[in-house]
């Protein structure tokens, strides 16, 4: 199976869904508004998307796991940070947001720099 | 919208220097700490916004108002061509020209091409800045959509799956928002970052540049300066933030810098993401940074104040007012086309190029005193000269210089402290000409007006002066007491050319009965400029004063009615002004009096009951079908009990085509008046046209359309034929 993604937020609302399944998604919206201080949509938006990463399952409004917690994490490899944010920028600014990347060599360069640096 | 957007790019224009003196200074000045740098920012972004300012002696700006909205001049023939007020010599040897070619117009009804430029420019301006403003809010949008799902970490921070860089959100309650991946180390410096620029308010001041971007879009210099100004934003805030740092603090901030690198720290209220600082550049700034000597901090204000008061205030406006003394000019005083009026209660001359030792004079336009202007006020190169003036009263500068040479000369004087206008477009006919003197010049016609001496002063008023004389055409009117109807006689022909002095015809006679021997003679600013003499009585007619062969100047355009009792004829002068003498241009003349006219022709056509009228000088022809005229003309003599064999016959045919057709009436030209033909001044010649049937045959008129083109010449524009009388 591929590996699922999952942001560090998202995570802990999996947590919370696996520590409290099979639990109605108002249940849910309760809690998260308690935890994160969410709104209603937005709880049912992130969950819709775990949903469709296949982690849950929603039967009429009850919520159950289709994956168990040790399952998903044993999977997982690396923590993922999702980029998305250049994603809300028009198009032409994005191009200047170029030349911010560094090299390889670059940043081992400036890491002996700092590490070189004395008062 | 034209005219604000003009302001606006004048403001811009004037900020640009202020632009590019800071990145001067930032260049010059690495040392500096940055946030001095965002203060100069600070002064730009007045200078951006700030449409007054106060007027110093230290201002550097070469002008404030780089393209002078007064150039702008409403409907009427202007010769003014827009300048650039600028103390640069390569601007006005560049752009000047460049407007003049292509702003000077000369038709008299065509819009200022300036304005309607402007008022497109200013559509163009509206619409990039309402992008700019929607395209921030669309972004806004976005990201407040985005940022649903973060979670409050304390206070007014929030981790964030979806963000990747750490940004501000927010204006009025900023929030900041983490990356949610971000460990706890990382997460502690870069809130420092963060924060720092939370206390600088740089949400705030971004805003605000933003905002300003969006207003001064068409300006690359202020996306420059937008771009820096965000770049030492965040340098400011590395400095603030590691400020506080012990030393091994700051490494450890440099190393969370790098692990981010490529991931930009943006306070976002806007999308643009401009100021990529380096992470190298970063890095050692916050290494190298240490507290800056006393030394330096007085040189960064040093700095700072000069560079407000320098950029800051509007320098003063001082004018050059130009003054055209004509080739020959004899006249004790000539006066510049602009006009002046003083903002404060005195005004100071200075002597510019071109101009020696001499007397100035004011000559009040539009002024409550009129008088008080008489006084000789001198005026040396080096020792400007002051005068009390009445405030917001308009002047022109006159300078006493006589020219013998036979080019005209310009001079100049340097005023400030005043509003400038070319001569006022609301007085009619005025075309703004210096007074000039106009000594005698030859005509080349068959009635030449005679030369006579040059140089003649003004006339005294002569004995039995009437006043100002109608301009009506009718002979002989009863205004002249019988005795004094031989002496010579002053008819005002209004003030043409509007300077406050009227144009006047004198008319006297040599001898009595039966020859009368008029001699008439035309004065204009008191000299004279053109005679007239003939066997006959003269009446004065009118003068007019229009620009006739389309050079922008105008000429005088004067008939007047020789006659004997009380049939008149009418003659005609065109009068054109060249430097400082007038000549008479072409006029049309059979070889006397009666024939005073166009050489028309009458002619039968080649089909039945036409007629075609035709004038030398031009191709057009004009087919007339005369039938149902005739046939009218038959109808009144029948009912009227006269005679219709004449025009009976002229209907039954038995002509052949190109038989002359009656011809023109008696006394040649009936009627010389001015007018429009296709949006140019012209004048209009009506000539009576008869029929065969004799001088009572009238059958209408012929208008010939002339004016003149550029050697003097009449140039026919139009002939028409008009049935009624």
């Amino acid at each position: 199976m591929a590996e699922i993604q999952l942001g560090v937020i998202e995570a802990r609302y999996a947590d919370m869904i696996w520590e409290h399944e099979p639990v109605t998604s108002s249940e849910l919206v309760k809690m998260t508004a308690v935890e994160f201080n969410w709104k209603r949509t937005t709880a049912h938006n992130v969950l819709r998307r775990l949903i469709d990463k296949g982690l849950f399952r929603n039967d009429n409004g009850v919520v159950t796991a289709v994956i168990s917690r040790e399952e998903f994490y044993s999977r997982q490899s690396r923590q993922y940070v999702d980029d998305t944010f250049s994603g809300s920028l028009p198009a032409f600014i994005a191009a200047f947001m170029q030349g911010s990347r560094i090299t390889a060599e670059e940043a081992e360069a400036i890491r002996r720099m700092i590490d070189r640096a004395e008062e | 919208m034209g005219n604000i957007f003009l302001k606006l790019l004048n403001m811009s224009i004037t900020a640009g220097w202020l632009i590019l003196a800071v990145m001067c200074v930032r260049l010059l000045f690495r040392k500096i700490p940055k946030w001095v740098n965002c203060l100069l920012w600070g002064v730009v972004a007045v200078r951006l916004v700030c449409p007054f300012s106060v007027e110093s002696p230290f201002s550097i700006l070469p002008s404030t108002e780089p393209i002078k909205s007064s150039t702008v001049v409403e409907g009427e023939v202007q010769n003014y061509i827009p300048s650039i007020d600028s103390r640069l010599a390569i601007v006005e040897n560049t752009i000047t020209p460049m407007l003049t070619e292509t702003f000077a117009y000369e038709e008299p009804d065509s819009a200022a091409p300036l304005q309607t430029v402007t008022c497109a420019a200013g559509l163009v301006w509206c619409c990039g800045m309402i992008l700019l403003i929607i395209c921030a809010m669309g972004s806004a949008v976005k990201l407040h959509r985005l940022v649903r799902e973060g979670v409050c970490v304390r206070d007014h921070i929030y981790i964030c799956d979806a963000v990747g860089s750490p940004f501000i959100l927010g204006i009025v309650r900023p929030r900041i928002y983490l990356s949610s991946a971000l460990s706890e180390r990382e997460m502690d410096y870069i809130l420092a970052h963060e924060t720092a620029h939370l206390k600088r308010k740089d949400h705030w001041w971004k805003a605000l540049g933003y905002f300003l971007l969006c207003i001064h879009w068409f300006n690359p210099l202020c996306w420059m300066a937008y771009s820096l100004f965000c770049k030492d934003i965040e340098l400011a805030c590395d400095e603030k933030a590691a400020r506080g740092m012990a030393f091994h603090e700051k490494k450890e901030y440099s190393r969370v810098l790098l692990s981010c690198a490529g991931q930009r720290s943006l306070v976002m209220v806007c999308p643009l993401a401009f100021g990529e600082v380096g992470v190298r550049e970063r890095v050692k700034s916050v290494l190298d940074d240490k507290k800056p000597t006393l030394w330096v901090m007085m040189a960064a204000a040093a700095v700072v104040v000069i560079l407000a008061v320098c950029f800051l205030t509007n320098p003063t406006r001082e004018y050059q007012i130009r003054i055209t003394i004509p080739a020959g000019s004899t006249e004790p005083f000539c006066y510049s086309d602009e006009e002046i009026s003083p903002k404060g209660s005195t005004v100071t001359f200075y002597a510019g190029q071109g101009l020696g030792d001499t007397e100035i004079r004011l000559l009040p336009v539009e002024a409550g005193e009129e008088n008080a202007y008489d006084q000789a006020v001198y005026i040396t190169p080096g020792m400007p000269v002051e005068m009390d003036v009445e405030r917001g009263a308009w002047f022109k500068i006159g300078v006493n210089i006589q020219n013998p040479t036979e080019e005209s000369m310009d001079v100049y004087v340097s005023v400030g402290n005043v509003e400038v206008r070319v001569a006022s477009a609301k007085e009619a006919d005025n075309g703004g000409l210096s007074m000039e003197s106009a000594p005698e010049e030859d005509g080349s016609q068959s009635m030449e007006p005679l030369s006579g001496e040059d140089g003649s002063q003004s006339m005294e008023p002569v004995p039995g002066e009437d006043g100002s004389q109608s301009m009506e055409p009718l002979p002989g009117e009863g205004d002249v007491p019988q005795e004094d109807m031989y002496a010579p006689h002053r008819y005002d022909m209004g003030d043409l050319d509007g300077n406050g002095e009227q144009e006047y015809v004198v008319i006297s006679f040599q001898e009595e009965d039966p020859d009368y021997d008029g001699h008439l003679e035309f004065y204009f600013n008191g000299k004279r400029i053109y005679e007239y003499e003939d066997l006959l009585w003269m009446s004065p007619g009118k003068a007019e004063y229009i620009d006739l062969d389309g050079d922008g100047k105008k000429e005088i355009f004067f008939t007047f009615w020789p006659h004997v009792n009380s049939m008149p004829l009418v003659e005609y002068a065109v009068l054109k002004q060249t430097g400082g003498s007038w000549e008479l241009l072409e006029m049309i003349h059979g070889e006397d009096m009666l024939d005073n006219g166009f050489p028309i022709a009458s002619r039968y056509g080649k089909e039945e009951n036409t007629l075609v009228i035709t004038c030398e000088g031009t191709d057009q022809e004009i087919v007339y079908d005369f039938k149902e005229y005739y046939e009218n003309r038959i109808r009144e003599e029948q009912e009227s009990g006269g005679d219709s064999r004449q025009y009976a016959e002229i209907l039954e045919g038995g002509y052949r085509e190109g038989d002359e057709f009656g011809g023109i009436a008696a006394w040649g030209v009936w009627e010389i008046g001015s007018g429009t033909y296709n949006g140019r001044n012209c004048l209009i010649a009506t000539h009576g046209l008869e029929g065969p049937g004799g001088k009572f045959d009238h059958m209408g008129l012929v208008d010939v359309y002339f004016d003149y083109d550029a050697r003097g010449k009449v140039h026919i524009l139009n002939l028409e034929f008009r049935e009624e009388l």
